[in-house]
Order: structure tokens, then sequence, then C-alpha cells
């Protein structure tokens, strides 16, 4: 998987790193039209899947994110908790600033919906670009 | 297409101008289209950055509920705007925001259609009759059913609304031009509660 977007003002970084199994979102999300910039992440990703059975770790490292973006995090979710019945090596790690419950929540509220183990880890500060 | 008529639009900057002479420190008052450009911009003008939301949550809270106005307005105003550059066709409207030492107030503002009306105000009335859990609850479940493919948008965004500000979302409407409305929604944000 060739994963590698470079942060906007209103999209997030999105990168993989093949040598540890991680693929990283980080930065904030508020695009004008959420679909395209998520589905093509999420074609990419279950391309992904299908050839490689090696452990997959989720990073989410996001300060902000609106409703629609929201929208389509869940669903890429959902394509990829589809994958873990057979497999079991996907995880989620949810990162949040340590101050900040509503992002804390999000993540809560992502795991009750989705059948994959999620890690909250609290920060002091996320980066941002 | 539709345009509003000068008349109209007088009446409409009239009230803005009053509400924003009425106001401790206005803050932002935006009409147009709001493109996402706009929306970046605002965030700018009203220091939204990283770091004064980080030690303000109210501003961040400011910051989502701005984000799901603008985009509401976007999508579903029927003043629409054609930018020829783009190709894009956006919805315009109007966002005030004013600020008191106590509470940020959020109102935006378009013009909408008669059905668009009946069930904006169903809605509302809906959110604010129910307590924060419950409200979580709802938002969860139309987020569930939008990732369905025959879903046509939960309206998600009137929810978050209600959610970050922690406020009722208020809905006004008033005639406009073309069997229109100009329908106003209003929340506020509460400062003291901003860490809850």
């Amino acid at each position: 998987m060739q994963l590698k977007i470079e942060a906007t003002t209103t999209t997030p970084s999105v990168s993989f790193d093949p040598a540890s199994g991680v693929l990283e979102f980080s930065g904030q999300s508020y695009p004008e039209d959420s679909l395209p910039f998520y589905q093509e992440i999420q074609d990419e990703l279950a391309a992904h899947l299908e050839k490689n059975s090696q452990p997959l770790t989720l990073d989410f490292k996001l300060n902000y994110f609106n409703t629609s973006s929201s929208k389509c995090l869940l669903t890429l979710l959902e394509s990829v908790e589809r994958f873990q019945a057979q497999r079991e090596n996907i995880k989620v790690r949810w990162f949040y600033e340590e101050d900040d419950e509503d992002m804390h929540s999000s993540g809560i509220d992502f795991s009750l919906d989705i059948l994959l183990p999620f890690e909250f880890i609290p920060v002091k500060q996320l980066t941002t670009v | 297409m539709t345009r509003s008529l000068p008349s109209d639009e007088l009446t409409q900057l009239r009230q803005l101008h009053e509400a924003a002479l009425n106001s401790n420190k206005l803050i932002l008052l935006f009409k147009g289209a709001i493109t996402q450009n706009t929306l970046i911009r605002i965030g700018g003008l009203l220091h939204l950055t990283h770091e004064e939301t980080h030690q303000d949550f109210s501003k961040k809270r400011l910051f989502s509920v701005l984000v799901e106005m603008a985009q509401n307005i976007l999508h579903y105003s029927q003043e629409r705007e054609f930018f020829p550059k783009s190709h894009s066709v956006v919805g315009a409207g109007s966002l005030l925001v004013k600020e008191s030492p106590e509470a940020f107030e959020i109102e935006g503002r378009n013009l909408v259609t008669s059905e668009q009306k009946a069930r904006l105000e169903s809605r509302c009335a809906l959110i604010n009759s129910m307590t924060e859990e419950k409200l979580r609850e709802f938002y969860l479940t139309q987020r569930r059913q939008s990732t369905q493919p025959q879903s046509k948008g939960a309206g998600l965004g009137l929810i978050e609304i209600a959610r970050k500000s922690k406020s009722p979302v208020v809905a006004r409407f008033s005639e406009g031009p073309n069997a229109l409305y100009y329908y106003t929604l209003s929340t506020r944000i509460s400062r003291d509660c901003s860490r809850n």
C-alpha cells in the first residue's frame, strides 16, 4: 500500500508504514466533500487487506473532524472490520489530548460501533500542521 | 436559481445590523456564498487556530458549530451562486457571531423551501426535547444509518450543533421571496462550561 497524503487545512495527513504495519491519520478533517477523500483511502486499504495478512494498526491522531468526516470514518472502519473475523490482527489506537473530553468520547463512540480492539492514548499535545 | 429581491436583502441586512448594535461584541458578520475557502478564512479570522482552541475549549466548540452551520448553508441554502472557475454551485447565506464574557452567540441564516422548513421545525423540536445522553444516542443511530448505501444524508449537522453548544437550537422563519422562507438558526455556547 503506497499511501502518503500530505495534510491540508481541511484534510489530515495519511501515511502507511509497511515495516510497522501502521496507518496513521493526523490533523483535522472538514473538507467540503469528505466522500472522495475517504473513499480513496478506503479502497486502497481494502485492496491491501485482500493481499496482506500481516498485523495492521490504525492510528488516529485527529484534533478535529466534522460530521461528514465522522460518517466517512465510520464507513472506513466498517470496511476494515469485515476483515477482522478471519485474521484478528487489526487494532485501532485513538490518540487524544488529555484535556479534550470531546475527542476522547468521539473515540469511545466509534469503539461501540466497531468490532475492533480500541486503545485510548491520552497525550499532552497532538502535533498539527 | 433564486436571487432575493433587493427589499428582502435590505430587511435582512437591517436585522443583522440591529443584532450587531445590540450585542456586546460582534466578532463576525458574513454574508454571501459559503465556499470552503470562506470557512477557512472565518476560522483564521476568529483565531480558531489549534494553539488558541487548545487554551479555550469553548473556541473549539464555536469552530465546530460554525463549520456545521456553514456546511448546512453550503449544501442546503436555496440561494445559490455559481462559480465558473470551479464549475461549482454553492449555497449562500449569512453567519453572525457575538461574544460576551458569558457566551458566544451564533446565528446562521439562509433561504429554505416550505418542505425544508417543516422538516427543520420538527427536527429542532425533537433535538431540544432530548437530554445530552439521548442526543448522543440519537447522533450515533443517525450516523449508523447514514453509512447505508441508500441514505440521503442524516442531518447530523444539526445534532452536532446542539451537542457542541450544549444549548437549544432555535429555528425562526419569516417569509422570503418566491414562496421561500428565511431560516435563522441560533444557539449559544456558554463559556463557563467550556471544559465539561
